[in-house]
C-alpha cells in the first residue's frame, strides 16, 4: 500500500490536535489557579488547535502577521463572552475585550494561544510539510528524518511534561493524573516519527512499506503496557511511602 | 543521541536540586524510553537479514539481469521501519534501489528489480546499506550487509560474414582450411563445383558422368583444431575501444568456429581480472575443445579480460607454440602485427604451423598493400575486418 496523500493531510490535522490536548492535560493540572469551567477549557483546547492550523496556513499562504492578531482578537472576545455568560455579566464593550479580575484567564488564553502558533509555526518551517513532492533529499541521510524543527517540537513536550510532574511533586497533587501526560506524548512522537518519515519517502518516491500500520500500532500498544504498568506500580509505592512518612 | 542525553543529564541534574518524587518518574521514564528504544532499534538491527538472488551468473551486454531480495527480520522485535539501499553495480544500468519496509517479528517480504548489462566484464553487487529506527524516532542506526554477489558480462559476438559471401568458393576455401579437414573416407555424393573449391576434392568419375565438374562431398571430421591468439595488450591498441573490439571479433570467431564443429581454444596475453597478480603466460587461456561448454568457457576468458598494459604479444606466440599440438591451427587476432612478430608467425609457419591472421583496425591503403605483400611473401593467410559494419555481423575481408 503507498501512502496516501490524504493520510498526510489528515496527520497535519492530528498532530495540532494532540498538541493541543497536550496543552490541555497541563491545564486542566492547574485547575486550582484559574478554572472557569469545562466550556472555558474546551475553548481554550479550540484556540490552540486554531492558532496551530492558522499558523500553519499563514505560513503556506505567506499571509501577514497581522492575521494572528485579527485571530487572537476574535479569540479575546469569544473568551470574555464565556466568562461575561459564566459570571452572568451584563454585555458592555470594555467587557468584551476584558472582564474585570480575569487576568489569569487572560494569561492562560495567551499560554494556550500562543502554544499553538508556535507549534505550527514550527511543523511549517519543515519544507516538506506541505510540499512532500517537493522535498529534495538527495540521499537518504540519518538527519533527514529528524529535522531541527521536529527535534524542537518533541523537546518542547517534554519540557512541558517536565513542568507537570514539577506542579504535581509541588502540590502534592495525584501521580497518576500524570498517566495521560505520558501517553498523549508516546502518541504524539510516534505520529510525529510516523509522519517524518511518511514526508521523507515521499521526497524520495518510495512506497510507505506494506503493513506498516499494523506493526506501528501494535509497537505503540507495548509502549502504552509499560508505561500504565509502571505508572501503577511506581504511583502505589510512592502513595505507601508518603503514607508510611506521614504517619 | 547526544543531544537526548544532554536533555537527560540536564534533567537530572533539576531533579537532583529539586529531590520531588514525581521528578524521579520523569525521569525514569525519560531514560527507560531513551533505553528501550535504543536497544528495540539496535536489537532489530541485528536481526535483520538482507539475501540477494540472481537467477544467473553470466550475461551478454543489454540483456536484463532480473535480482530477487528477501529481507527477513530474524528476531522476535518487530521492525517497524528499515531503509535498505543498493547503489548499482559497476557495469550494469539501471535505477539506485531504495526501499523501506515494515517487519513484524518473524516476517520477511520479498521485492523484485531489473538492472541491465551494459559493459564487459567482472563485477560485484554491492552490499546493502540498512537504517533502522525506532518508534519514536529517537535513534536511527545504520549497517551493510549482504554478499557480494558475482556478475560475468560476456562479450557481444556476432555473425561472421566474409565480404565474397555471394562467391561461395571463399568461404569454402576459410571453411575448410580454417576449421575442417574433409574426411576422404566417408564420401557421400557430389556437387556441382564452386569457384574457389579445392581441385583435389574434384570428384573425376562423377565429373565424366555428367560432363561438368563435380566436386567430393565429404563427411567432415573434427581433426584440426583452431587456437585464438588475442592481443590483450592495450599498449598495441590505440584506444581501449579498439581492444574492446577486437575481445567481440574475438568472441564471434569462436562462435563461428565451434559452430562449424571445430575445435576452438583462446589464449591472451592479456590479464584475467581476478588473478591480476599473476605473472604467467598466457595469462588468459582456454584449451582447444569442441564440447558444448567451450564457448561458455571461451566467452568467460573473454569477459574476465582487462583492459590494460600487459605482455607484448609475441611472448604469447613463443609461449603457446611450445604447448599446442601440431595440427592446432592458429588464429591471431591483433589491431595490427608489429615488425618484431613477423619473424616469429614465419619461422612458426615453417614449422608446419597453420596460421591465420586477423587485423581488426581498419587500414589505410598503404598499409592495405603492405599487408598484402607480407602476407603473400610469408604464406600466411591475412583476414581484415572490414570498416562495412552492419548491425549483429562482423564483415571480414580475405586479402
Amino acid at each position: 500500500m503507498s501512502w496516501k496523500f490524504s493520510e498526510i493531510n489528515l496527520s497535519k490535522l492530528t498532530l495540532p490536535l494532540l498538541s493541543a490536548a497536550l496543552i490541555g492535560q497541563f491545564l486542566l493540572l492547574n485547575k486550582n489557579i484559574w478554572w472557569r469551567g469545562w466550556l472555558f477549557w474546551l475553548f481554550l483546547v479550540l484556540v490552540t488547535f486554531i492558532a496551530d492550523i492558522t499558523a500553519q496556513v499563514r505560513k503556506k499562504s505567506e499571509a501577514p502577521l497581522s492575521l494572528f492578531g485579527v485571530v487572537f482578537l476574535i479569540a479575546l472576545v469569544m473568551a470574555n463572552v464565556i466568562l461575561v455568560t459564566y459570571y452572568k455579566l451584563k454585555f458592555t464593550w470594555s467587557n468584551l475585550f476584558y472582564v474585570k479580575g480575569e487576568h489569569l484567564s487572560l494569561i492562560v488564553l495567551i499560554l494556550a494561544f500562543y502554544w499553538g502558533l508556535s507549534h505550527g509555526e514550527m511543523l511549517s518551517s519543515i519544507k516538506a510539510y506541505w510540499h512532500p513532492l517537493d522535498n529534495e533529499i538527495a540521499d537518504l541521510r540519518i538527519k533527514a528524518f529528524t529535522p531541527i524543527s521536529m527535534s524542537l517540537i518533541i523537546k518542547r513536550t517534554l519540557f512541558l511534561g517536565f513542568v507537570e510532574h514539577l506542579i504535581v511533586w509541588q502540590f502534592n497533587i495525584n501521580l497518576v493524573t500524570l498517566l495521560p501526560f505520558w501517553l498523549l506524548q508516546f502518541t504524539y512522537l510516534s505520529l510525529i516519527q510516523f509522519w517524518g518519515l511518511a514526508i521523507n519517502l515521499k521526497g524520495m518516491k518510495i512506497d510507505f512499506p506494506k503493513g506498516h500500520r499494523g506493526v506501528w500500532q501494535k509497537s505503540l500498544i507495548a509502549f502504552f503496557l509499560i508505561v500504565i504498568i509502571f505508572f501503577l506500580v511506581y504511583a502505589k509505592e510512592y502513595t505507601d511511602d508518603s503514607i508510611r512518612k506521614n504517619c | 543521541m547526544q543531544s537526548w542525553l544532554k536533555y537527560i543529564l540536564l534533567t537530572l541534574v533539576i531533579v537532583i536540586l529539586f529531590g520531588g518524587g514525581p521528578l524521579y518518574i520523569y525521569l525514569y521514564i525519560l531514560f527507560f524510553t531513551v533505553l528501550l528504544t535504543q536497544t528495540w532499534a539496535q536489537l532489530a538491527l541485528l536481526k535483520v537479514q538482507v539475501k540477494r538472488e540472481v537467477a544467473c551468473k553470466g550475461y551478454f551486454i543489454g540483456e536484463e539481469i532480473k535480482v530477487k531480495v528477501v529481507v527477513k527480520n530474524t528476531g522476535l522485535l518487530p521492525v517497524l521501519w528499515v531503509y535498505v539501499e543498493e547503489n548499482v553495480p559497476q557495469g550494469l544500468a539501471g535505477r539506485e534501489q531504495k526501499r523501506v519496509l515494515s517487519l513484524p517479528a518473524f516476517s520477511n517480504q520479498t521485492y523484485f528489480y531489473k538492472y541491465r548489462a551494459r559493459q564487459r566484464g567482472l563485477y560485484y553487487f554491492n552490499p546493502f546499506r540498512l537504517i533502522i529506527g525506532d518508534l519514536l524516532g529517537l535513534y536511527h542506526y545504520q549497517k551493510e550487509f549482504g554478499d557480494k554477489n558475482e556478475i560475468i558480462i560476456y562479450p557481444n559476438y556476432q555473425r561472421v560474414i566474409f565480404q565474397q559471401a555471394g562467391l561461395w568458393g571463399l568461404e569454402a576455401i576459410i571453411k575448410t582450411q580454417l576449421s575442417f579437414v574433409p574426411d576422404p573416407m566417408t564420401v557421400f555424393g557430389s556437387r556441382d563445383y564452386r569457384r574457389g573449391d579445392p581441385l583435389n576434392l574434384i570428384d573425376w568419375k562423377a565429373t565424366a558422368r555428367a560432363d561438368s565438374l563435380k566436386i567430393r562431398q565429404s563427411e567432415y571430421y573434427r581433426s584440426l583444431s583452431l587456437a585464438i591468439l588475442l592481443n590483450g595488450n592495450l599498449l598495441d591498441y590505440q584506444t581501449p575501444l579498439e581492444l574492446e573490439e577486437a575481445i567481440e571479433v574475438a568472441a564471434s570467431m569462436a562462435k563461428w568456429l565451434l559452430d562449424s564443429k571445430g575445435r576452438v581454444g583462446l589464449y591472451s596475453n592479456g590479464r584475467d581480472i581476478r588473478h591480476m597478480d599473476d605473472r604467467k603466460l598466457p595469462v588468459v587461456g582456454v584449451e582447444p575443445k569442441n564440447d558444448p561448454e567451450q564457448f561458455l568457457r571461451i566467452l568467460t576468458s573473454l569477459a574476465t579480460l582487462h583492459v590494460g598494459h600487459s605482455f607484448p604479444f609475441n611472448k604469447l606466440l613463443e609461449r603457446v607454440l611450445g604447448d599446442l599440438s601440431l595440427d592446432t591451427a592458429l588464429l591471431i587476432i591483433s589491431a595490427s602485427i608489429s615488425e618484431e612478430m613477423w619473424p616469429r608467425i614465419v619461422q612458426a609457419k615453417q614449422h608446419g604451423k597453420q596460421i591465420w591472421i586477423l587485423v581488426t583496425r581498419p587500414l589505410k591503403k598503404i598499409e592495405h598493400e603492405q599487408l598484402s605483400n607480407k602476407a603473400k611473401s610469408t604464406g600466411v593467410k591475412v583476414i581484415i575486418k572490414n570498416l562495412k559494419r552492419e548491425v549483429g555481423d562482423i564483415v571480414l575481408e580475405v586479402l
